[in-house]
């Protein structure tokens, strides 16, 4: 990878994918959790989270839970791949660095 | 789009750093009902015990609940999250169920409040163990804590230990469950 992944890039979106990380393959978080793993506003989050869900990176599910919404969020396969891809190419930018010195 | 090494460096820092974050939330998540659900027999168990010894044959049927219900809880964490299978959540608590039996079997006829004690505080020990490995730091405070109130209660109020282990033990598992899932 010469370039980074842009949409990973993005510093809250990179925070949304680490949280995904840890899950289990289609394990879903819910999104007050997540929003709380992140610290990001609602509005905020849901932005990011849509530009993600576009790319394929994230999958979104929403329900009804007694009465009320709710909005669950999981890392797809496309996306966890993206983010080891993205975490490679920064290994390998301090490495080279490293390797300099 | 240019990356510096202390940028990548940065970066990297911040994914490990929510990593660890959102799988101790998760941790924690599951741990939370197990924590709620037996600071609730333990509140019913010990508060009965407290106002009829003669009661304590309650806590039979509250830790066949207990069993069944952590079996439950276990088998639901597993189709959610497919670590594991539903199976060896319910063999667990089969294995924790036979011990208990083998347990009973063995050690000399203990009263009450000895009795009362030593779960907690094998309990204690347990969580405080598990919090260890698992850097899970609530996990272990609330084990330490257990303890501690445990073994306070025995000494300093054995006339009232029942209801102290109804109260704050229970009440404690109750709070350290709601903790854990606070983030």
């Amino acid at each position: 990878m010469e370039q980074p992944d842009a949409l990973i890039h993005q510093p809250t979106r990179l925070k949304i994918m680490a949280a995904l990380k840890p899950l289990a393959d289609g394990q879903p978080i819910e999104f007050v959790r997540l929003k709380e793993i992140v610290g990001a506003t609602d509005g905020n989050l849901g932005a990011h989270c849509t530009t993600l869900e576009e790319a394929g990176y994230v999958a979104i599910d929403k329900d009804f839970v007694a009465k009320k919404p709710r909005t669950r969020l999981s890392l797809t396969r496309k996306g966890r791949r993206a983010l080891e891809d993205y975490v490679s190419f920064l290994r390998d930018v301090v490495d080279s660095h490293s390797n300099k010195n | 789009m240019p990356i510096s090494p202390s940028e990548a460096s940065k970066a990297l820092r911040e994914i490990s750093e929510t990593e660890r974050t959102s799988s101790s939330a998760q941790r924690y998540a599951r741990a939370a009902p197990y924590l709620i659900l037996w600071g609730a027999i333990w509140f019913l168990g010990y508060g009965t015990t407290y106002l009829d010894p003669r009661w304590s044959v309650v806590w039979l049927p509250l830790t066949i609940a207990g069993a069944v219900g952590s079996g439950w809880l276990g088998a639901r964490t597993a189709s959610r999250e497919q670590r594991y299978d539903r199976w060896q959540s319910w063999a667990t608590v089969g294995a924790i169920l036979i011990a208990l039996c083998s347990l009973f079997a063995v050690l000399p006829r203990l009263d009450g409040p000895h009795i009362g004690a030593f779960f907690p505080i094998t309990i204690g020990f347990g969580y405080a163990v598990v919090g260890i490995w698992h850097r899970a730091t609530r996990l272990l405070i609330t084990g330490i804590a257990l303890t501690g109130l445990t073994l306070l209660g025995f000494f300093w109020v054995p006339s009232y230990f029942a209801l102290w282990m109804a109260i704050v033990g229970g009440g404690g598992l109750i709070l350290g469950g709601v903790w854990l899932r606070k983030l």
